[in-house]
């Protein structure tokens, strides 16, 4: 145990391991630590004035200790995937398809290690920082067809021509590895007019980025001694004008009603989140590691096994990381936070009062696709209402609550977060406000 | 600064006040008979305030004193009075606002030239011409999904309370 303390800094707030140890004690090391922090807090020997300060702050320590476990366990599972699939490297055939024909390329790119991002800053910056989602079609199946090009039957005196099998068109984050030989195509927020389902798959795989940092805005905002259960995020278009997440709060916020302030607050949280620019790793985990992984939160143990039950037992569980936070998530995401521009919550409603479920909605949008806040503001005030696109017709929520803020016409809640420079009164762009407090003040049960 | 150029709006005198109107009573005329005019752009932006004007004023279809003087004066000639009547107004009937596109023409040729003129090409919208080469609007990128979503939202709302009006 004292080789333990030795080993990590004892500065609770400090991630950074000392580099000189090897990286199997360094895990036993924080384990141990881990397990004796958590007793030490069993251990109750507090002074009557610092009791509530030292429970917080153990509480807080304690949230922190499991994303940091989390996040060493995605380490360890990364590296021995990479392991597994690189005993030496290989190459692969990647052609690329740009927007030109005269900007086609064909490369020889690593297997298993180099990623579409890679493949586009071989061809320049501009490239790679715009875009956003890749279109992979590997072309295995292509060469087994080459042999059977069209197949000429005569079938009641007419002839019938079948096409040879297409290729499937899959969609890859940019930042995964690809395992094959493929033709690549990479997508970014605004490309042709024809090209509409490019757009649709850019569109709601920005919608799922955006859900998924909502869940890690509602870890982060409220107190730790609340319990909170991501349920899901529900597949819903574009069209109806907010990302929402559906929540399980403490049952004793049965009666809550969520302020403008909050709303406020919670922005800035997400502000603070997505201003480090992280990037979104994605990992195929098998069923034992992720369930190892999320070991204390009982929604995600049921989303898992829901998958599980949904693909088979032996299928992977597709997890995405970003900066500290983790969520399971089937479909690709956006590259990284830095294209997000605009950023707000905009609702939190409580979609039925007996399962005390919430749902909480967020409206945003890309660098690439900025508005004006006279804009803005009206699409603001549509994703305040609740979005019932995937709720059952009958639900009991409560539909003539409508929730006017007391704004006046201009006030929105992103100009809340803004930052103003203070001789002029104008807005120091891409300049927003983040909140430093970790606790939610008005959440006070 | 001059009172013309207040509010990024330009108020054009074009020559003086008589000749302003007889231009752009000619190419009103001429916008009418031909579907598509190639000016200035100067003078295209004038014409286009009128055009949508009149456009206005017709699709009113009140027999009043006021519409009769101001299409009177505006389409002159018979065959352009029964054209607005017959075929623009049902073309932009439920086209609300603005019924013309410019397209500006290229400059490169003429720019070293002290007194050049920028010319563009002035056309009513939905005309059977081949299209000009105009960059319209995506309408697949993510802001423009959500503002047609909204729209769609305001104007379901506007018919159902137009519609609850009617009845009660």
């Amino acid at each position: 145990m004292i080789v333990c303390m030795l080993i990590m800094n004892l500065n609770k707030n400090s991630r950074f391991i000392s580099s000189f140890v090897k990286p199997t004690t360094r895990k036993r090391a924080f384990l141990c630590w881990n397990k004796l922090k958590t007793c030490s807090s069993n251990i109750s020997v507090y002074t009557a004035s610092h009791n509530e300060h030292r429970e917080t702050s153990l509480i807080e320590s304690r949230e922190k200790n499991e994303l940091q476990r989390r996040s060493l366990l995605f380490d360890e599972a990364k590296k021995q995937q990479l392991a597994d699939r690189v005993p030496r490297i290989e190459k692969i055939e990647v052609k690329y398809k740009g927007r030109v024909l005269t900007d086609d390329a064909v490369m020889f790119m690593n297997k298993n290690l180099s990623t579409p991002y890679h493949c586009a800053m071989h061809i320049g910056t501009g490239v790679a920082n715009s875009s956003v989602l890749a279109v992979v079609t590997p072309s295995d199946a292509q060469s087994n067809s080459t042999s059977v090009s069209k197949v000429q039957t005569s079938h009641d005196g007419e002839l019938v021509t079948t096409d040879p099998a297409k290729p499937e068109q899959l969609l890859w984050d940019i930042h995964s590895p690809l395992p094959f030989d493929c033709e690549l195509q990479l997508l970014k927020f605004t490309m042709n007019n024809t090209l509409q389902w490019q757009h649709e798959q850019v569109n709601k795989a920005y919608w799922r980025t955006c859900s998924v940092i909502l869940g890690a805005v509602v870890q982060e905002a409220f107190k730790e001694n609340q319990k909170i259960g991501l349920l899901k995020i529900p597949e819903i278009s574009v069209k109806s004008g907010a990302f929402c997440y559906d929540l399980l709060l403490d049952p004793g916020m049965r009666d809550w009603e969520a302020k403008e302030e909050d709303l406020v607050f919670m922005s800035k949280v997400a502000r603070r989140i997505i201003s480090r620019n992280l990037k979104f790793e994605k990992l195929e985990l098998e069923a034992g590691t992720a369930l190892e992984i999320f070991q204390e939160d009982e929604q995600k143990m049921n989303t898992i096994s829901e998958l599980l039950h949904k693909n088979g037992q032996d299928s992977s569980i597709p997890v995405y990381r970003f900066g500290e936070y983790m969520d399971i998530m089937e479909g690709p995401l956006i590259s990284n936070t830095a294209h997000i521009f605009h950023y707000i919550v905009t609702a939190l409603h409580q979609v039925s009062k007996e399962t005390n479920t919430w749902r909480i909605q967020g409206l945003s949008l890309p660098e690439e696709l900025k508005l004006h806040h006279s804009v803005w503001s009206v699409l603001e005030n549509r994703a305040r209402k609740l979005v019932t696109e995937d709720l059952p017709e009958n639900c009991d929520h409560d539909t003539d609550k409508s929730k006017k803020f007391n704004m006046h016409r201009y006030e929105s809640i992103e100009n809340k977060t803004k930052n103003r420079s203070k001789a002029t009164g104008q807005w120091l762009l891409k300049d927003w406000m983040t909140s430093a407090e970790k606790i939610d003040p008005t959440v006070s049960n | 600064m001059p009172r013309g150029f207040a509010h990024g709006n330009v108020f054009r005198k074009l020559g003086g006040h008589q000749r302003r109107m007889k231009l752009l009573k000619i190419l009103v005329n001429a916008l009418i008979k031909n579907e598509r005019i190639e000016t200035t752009f100067t003078k295209a932006h004038e014409t286009q305030k009128y055009i949508h004007r009149l456009i206005d004023i017709a699709k009113q279809s009140t027999n009043d004193a006021y519409t009769k003087d101001m299409v009177g004066y505006w389409a002159d000639d018979d065959s352009n009075k029964t054209k607005l009547f017959n075929v623009l107004v049902p073309r932009f009937a439920e086209h609300s606002g603005k019924y013309t596109r410019i397209a500006m023409l290229p400059t490169w040729h003429i720019k070293d030239i002290d007194d050049h003129k920028k010319m563009a090409v002035l056309e009513l919208k939905g005309n059977p011409l081949p299209p000009l080469p105009v960059k319209e609007d995506n309408p697949h990128t993510l802001q423009n999904v959500l503002i047609a979503a909204a729209k769609n939202d305001w104007k379901a709302a506007k018919n159902t309370q137009s519609v609850s009006e009617s009845s009660s």
